[in-house]
């Protein structure tokens, strides 16, 4: 009994700095904005007095809110399979023990290693509309200028874009890991049955892969619903709203229409949304995983 | 069915880990390639899969001259020491990978596999995932997929090597049984001496990427053709000493004296050697063996239906093995009488066996 004391003791000394960074950074704010979410706010964050659900009402009856819900699935179904077919095409040209895959290896994860703001520098250069790289090439082949980041029905797709070039290496990298710790002897099975090609890829290699196919298509979830710093450089959600995703559509009403509790509710429902998903994949998707 | 032509390989294109490997196997045989580990019998079973190029030399398979063909195009199976069972896949799944592949129509695929699982005692586990299988049960699964391609050949890489000994030696009898009832050509590759002696039909003993001996177990157990094979083959292992021929027999490691009974004297060119003598060799008195040799008992094993009894012999312990519970302590005096048919003598240079009457080898 006493022996169980002191051990539990000694777990809590080294579990507390770890405890208290996420009492402080994590579980305050999230109970704090659970509580604001039923108050009314005034312009310093303060609460004033109790308003029950009428924040969640009036944000179900926002229109802006509904096209930035609108939106996010749109970017979400543009950016997820697009960064994951992309850098699952990558890995596999890639995986190969060949000469120089190196080379392409080092190509292929640098955006790992480029800043939010840097790279939104560097495709609001790109899609320029008169100077911009895209355009000129456009041009070039006898296409007409395309209004990148300035006409409503492309803007949303630029953006994806821009969250491919940036999420694709690090998918590259675990996906990339995960076909190295494939064992060979599958591979070498197959040769001698004759399943190769398509058919290897579809009945070995993704099956094999498919733990890391469920992390990455996890994390591609969350992270595009928690999109926010390449809006923020490149649109502000703009135009008329077309690239305004719930997390920009928070920040707005905290920091520019000071509108705390309004805000607080929305966090709590981007909170449920995302909870909800989660359980949802690991549910429906995670069955057809297999753990080695 | 596989004929190899002065085979070798090389990774680095300088360095042979394999070389000089001449081999007939015939159509129905259970050929076992046996050595330690690192002597290159992986590597050639993966030559012949195709996994592996061949360096030098010519593979024929089925008469076909097979160095550049397709591990597919080779007509064989194979099973893989880890099995290489897919996690995802059922093991009916998995027992009829590849047979899609084959344009086998779906018919048929069903009635192999009603067969096969009959065969190996696997019809209610057809429904369960690999993870959900025991370590023997997987193995049947791995063999099953094999005997389901019917593929003449099947080549197999220590595929008893993860299980333990009680299963291994039921699976021992069983994978020869199905290869006789089936006409399997099967290629064994083991680093386990037993399974070589009772389940193959030939032996190859490589070495250091070398062959050092082919023939049927038994002829490699009682003719081993150099020292390497002599001691790599038996268990307890070879008795080796340095010996010496002297007017009354033997001196053996410098201390202990063979002593030759009969006066007959040791023949051999050149006068230092090794002489090997089996544990099981050594009878339990002189009696009226060709020699004698004395020796005082330092530990006794009993296993219950044999006894072990060391003895220091001028280099460290040799070993005498008996039938039956003997009564013998340690520290006793022992007369220990052998045969001269038991006696083989090694080359101390080359290790090759050296006979009586002069000449080196056969």
């Amino acid at each position: 009994m006493r022996r169980t004391r002191y051990h539990l003791l000694g777990a809590a000394a080294f579990l507390l700095p770890a405890l208290l960074i996420f009492l402080a950074f994590t579980l305050y704010p999230f109970v704090l904005t659970c509580v604001q979410s039923v108050f009314t706010t005034n312009a310093k964050g303060d609460l004033v007095g109790f308003s029950g659900l009428d924040n969640y009402i009036r944000l179900f009856q926002s229109t802006i809110y509904r096209i930035s819900l609108k939106n996010t699935i749109v970017y979400i179904f543009l950016t997820v399979p697009g960064t994951i077919v992309l850098s699952l095409a990558m890995a596999l040209l890639t995986s190969s023990g060949r000469k120089g895959m190196g080379i392409f290896r080092t190509i292929f994860t640098f955006t790992m290693g480029i800043s939010v703001a840097a790279a939104s520098m560097f495709w609001t250069f790109m899609f320029h509309p008169t100077m911009g790289l895209l355009n000129t090439v456009l041009e070039m082949f006898g296409g007409e200028r395309v209004g990148w980041l300035t006409d409503m029905d492309v803007a949303i797709l630029s953006i994806s874009i821009v969250t491919i070039w940036m999420n694709t290496g690090y998918c590259y990298l675990i996906l990339l890991g995960g076909l190295k710790s494939i064992d060979k002897t599958y591979y070498e099975c197959s040769d001698i049955a004759g399943v190769g090609g398509w058919q290897r890829l579809r009945k070995v290699t993704l099956p094999l892969l498919s733990p890391f196919l469920f992390y990455v298509l996890v994390i591609s979830v969350v992270n595009a619903f928690q999109s926010f710093g390449v809006i923020d450089m490149m649109t502000h959600g703009g135009p008329a709203n077309s690239t305004n995703l719930l997390v920009y559509s928070i920040y707005e009403d905290v920091f520019v229409n000071y509108n705390y509790s309004f805000a607080a509710a929305q966090g709590v429902v981007l909170f449920v949304i995302v909870t909800l998903i989660s359980l949802l994949q690991m549910k429906i998707v995670e069955r057809r995983v297999t753990y080695q | 069915m596989i004929r190899l032509e002065n085979v070798a390989k090389s990774y680095d294109g300088k360095t042979m880990v394999i070389q000089d490997i001449n081999l007939e196997i015939k159509k129905g045989e259970f050929f076992v390639l046996l050595g330690p580990s690192g002597c290159g019998k992986s590597t050639l079973l993966r030559m012949i899969a195709g996994l592996e190029k061949i360096t030098q030399g010519d593979l024929w398979i089925d008469g076909q001259h097979a160095n550049d063909l397709l591990p597919k195009e080779r007509n064989l199976s194979m099973v893989f020491q880890n099995y290489a069972l897919f996690p995802h896949m059922t093991v009916r799944d998995n027992i009829l990978f590849g047979l899609d592949a084959r344009k086998v129509d779906r018919q048929e695929q069903e009635e192999r596999l009603g067969k096969v699982a009959e065969i190996m005692g696997l019809a209610e586990y057809l429904g369960r995932k690999p993870g959900q299988l025991s370590g023997g049960q997987r193995q049947r699964v791995a063999l099953a997929r094999s005997i389901c391609s019917q593929t003449p050949i099947c080549l197999m890489d220590e595929p008893l090597s993860n299980l333990d000994a009680k299963l291994r030696g039921q699976m021992r009898s069983e994978i020869r049984r199905i290869q006789r009832m089936l006409g399997l050509t099967i290629v064994y590759v083991t680093h386990d001496q037993v399974e070589a002696m009772t389940m193959g039909d030939r032996i190859m003993v490589l070495n250091g990427g070398h062959v050092q001996q082919v023939g049927e177990p038994l002829e490699v157990y009682n003719n081993p053709e150099n020292l390497q094979v002599a001691t790599f083959i038996g268990m307890p292992q070879m008795n080796v000493f340095r010996a010496q021929t002297e007017e009354e027999g033997l001196r053996m490691n410098g201390s202990l004296l063979l002593r030759s009974r009969s006066g007959r004297t040791i023949r051999l060119p050149g006068q230092e050697f090794e002489a090997g003598i089996r544990a099981e060799h050594f009878s339990q008195t002189g009696g009226d063996a060709d020699y004698v040799l004395e020796a005082e008992a330092a530990m006794v094993e009993y296993t219950g239906d044999e006894t072990q009894i060391s003895f220091a012999d001028g280099q460290g312990y040799s070993v005498v093995k008996w039938p039956g519970q003997v009564p013998v302590r340690a520290g006793e005096k022992l007369e220990l009488g052998v045969d001269a048919e038991h006696l083989y003598f090694f080359d101390r240079e080359t290790g090759r066996r050296l006979r009586q009457g002069g000449g080196e080898g056969q």
